[in-house]
């Protein structure tokens, strides 16, 4: 069975003979941004080798500071692992890719042809925002009974907004209108998440706004870092598919990321980046001390990280009875199965229309 | 038009002929370049079985030819015992087994497109092996098989310049096992 592997070790990883192995260090990590730095590793490695078997491996989220050489990029691609880099902050910084396996020159152009005919690109734009903005009335109604009084008023009119908006989805007639009203919905959305969050939590971790780069509070930096991993995730799946990543349609495509893994995130965000911070938080698992304050941002501490790590690759491999497979599938898989929805659409846009993830449970 | 440089370089092979027999919208989606055997364990289990039988035998052997309208037809046979002159086709199971069986027939017809027999002038025999059955199945080509072979490349040939995949089976009774499911159905 192949699992993403978290290494919070620095080190040196390296090929050795048919697998990997990582040689741990001891020491600091210096931060990323230090001008005077001179590129060479912060930490000595301690000269033992700890092997890990690559069949094992789906792809590598790497939040120590570790040497690579040519030698691994070359092993990790030919056995088609991608790896994410995180910064000293807990930014992911970037992906090694490896060469892809899974090409199908049809469906590229497909892909392409969806992109260009602003009829068709909508038609997929519309489908993402539309599953994001029911997956976030689902969190929202799972909260909303267990408040009262003018909370319960306020929840219960963001809904009637929320469900205003989606009913005149379909009469939005551009990229940037479909943008601004999930724009418009998350705002208003993260207005609520004091309420869901309860008084204790909100006299811990004060929350009223997103703010991103660099995030300015405790909340925001775990939505940057949760929305990190749920992009990193959502990009792993479309790797293993023969989609193109940088085409997307929601998303401008191609500029700075992978874009198609920012359309399919969306639809995915609320069920797993969401509800996760709702647990870490009223469970108190995450506490003030696991976040850090640093150049007048707030950014998880790396035992904060290795947290939410934990918890996420966990309720990654939560299962729920598919409705006409037949069989349990996982969340991560649900991703997977969104790109297949997506290759149907592309190859046949009428009979089997892409209908976005609505979470039914 | 687009649709017929396709099909004029489409080669089919006795894959895809397997395929058709199943199911002509793995067929389609097979010649879109859309694969999913790469992470299915039976199909992974079936070529390590393939790999690892029959050890002493000729394995692997191409041959092309041309069907009678012209299309390229290319074959790759498993194994063969050239001196008997039998083609062997490995197989973990019987469970699709008249896929398996035409795609035997698809290879012995290749042969006889291409004027081969045996030392005595005879056809070539074909043979489907299930190691793990510890069973042998005999395969011939008669001419009512030919005449539904060519019927098939010209199917597989419309249907490659179709625009849109054929319907999902109705009947799923193959389909939980095959490595296209989750892209059909998920």
């Amino acid at each position: 069975m192949k699992k993403p592997h978290y290494l919070f070790s620095s080190g040196r990883l390296r090929r050795q003979h048919n697998t990997l192995a990582l040689e741990r260090a001891t020491g600091e990590r210096s931060p990323d941004d230090d001008p005077t730095d001179e590129g060479l590793p912060s930490v000595t490695p301690d000269g033992k080798n700890h092997p890990f078997p690559v069949e094992t491996v789906d792809s590598l989220y790497i939040f120590g500071e570790v040497d690579i050489n040519t030698k691994l990029i070359t092993f990790l691609g030919q056995q088609g692992i991608p790896a994410f880099f995180y910064d000293y902050y807990g930014y992911y910084t970037a992906t090694l890719y490896p060469r892809e396996s899974q090409l199908s020159g049809r469906l590229r152009v497909d892909q392409a042809r969806h992109y260009l005919s602003p009829k068709r690109r909508l038609v997929l734009a519309r489908a993402f925002v539309e599953s994001a903005l029911f997956n976030i009335e689902r969190v929202i109604k799972y909260y909303q009974p267990r408040l009262s009084g003018d909370e319960q008023l306020t929840v219960q009119k963001a809904l009637l907004d929320l469900k205003r908006d989606r009913d005149a989805l379909p009469l939005t007639v551009d990229i940037p209108t479909l943008m601004a009203v999930e724009g418009r919905i998350r705002d208003r959305y993260y207005r609520l998440w004091p309420y869901f969050l309860g008084t204790d939590v909100v006299a811990r971790f004060p929350f009223n706004k997103r703010e991103r780069r660099p995030p300015s509070n405790e909340l925001n930096a775990l939505i940057s870092f949760g929305n990190s991993l749920c992009y990193t995730t959502v990009l792993r799946q479309i790797y293993r598919t023969a989609l193109d990543p940088t085409v997307a349609f929601l998303h401008e495509p191609g500029d700075r990321r992978f874009s198609l893994a920012l359309d399919l995130a969306e639809v995915f965000k609320p069920l797993l980046v969401d509800r996760m911070i709702f647990r870490l938080l009223k469970t108190a698992e995450l506490t003030p001390k696991h976040f850090e304050k640093h150049l007048g941002g707030c950014y998880l501490s790396e035992a904060g990280r290795k947290i939410v790590v934990g918890h996420w690759d966990e309720r990654l491999s939560q299962t729920v009875q598919h409705r006409t497979m037949n069989k349990r599938v996982s969340y991560e898989r649900l991703i997977r199965l969104e790109c297949y929805k997506l290759v149907r659409h592309l190859c046949d846009p009428v009979g089997e229309a892409y209908q976005g993830f609505h979470m039914w449970w | 038009m687009m649709t017929t440089t396709n099909s004029s370089k489409l080669r089919i092979g006795g894959m895809l002929v397997g395929y058709y027999r199943l199911c002509p919208r793995k067929a389609w989606l097979s010649m879109r370049g859309i694969w999913m055997e790469q992470e299915s364990d039976t199909v992974a289990l079936g070529r390590l079985l393939d790999e690892h039988s029959y050890d002493r035998s000729d394995k692997h052997i191409e041959i092309n030819a041309e069907a009678p309208d012209g299309t390229p037809l290319v074959g790759k046979i498993d194994r063969a015992n050239l001196k008997n002159g039998v083609l062997h086709e490995t197989k973990k199971s019987r469970s699709c087994e008249d896929a398996h069986v035409w795609q035997v027939r698809f290879y012995l017809w290749l042969l006889t497109r291409n004027g081969v027999t045996r030392s005595d002038g005879s056809p070539f025999r074909g043979q489907l092996d299930y190691p793990l059955l510890r069973r042998t199945e005999c395969i011939t080509l008669e001419p009512e098989h030919t005449d539904e072979l060519v019927a098939t490349v010209s199917t597989i040939r419309a249907l490659a310049s179709q625009e849109t995949p054929p319907a999902r089976l109705l009947k799923r009774t193959f389909c939980t096992k095959c490595a296209f499911d989750e892209l059909c159905y998920g």
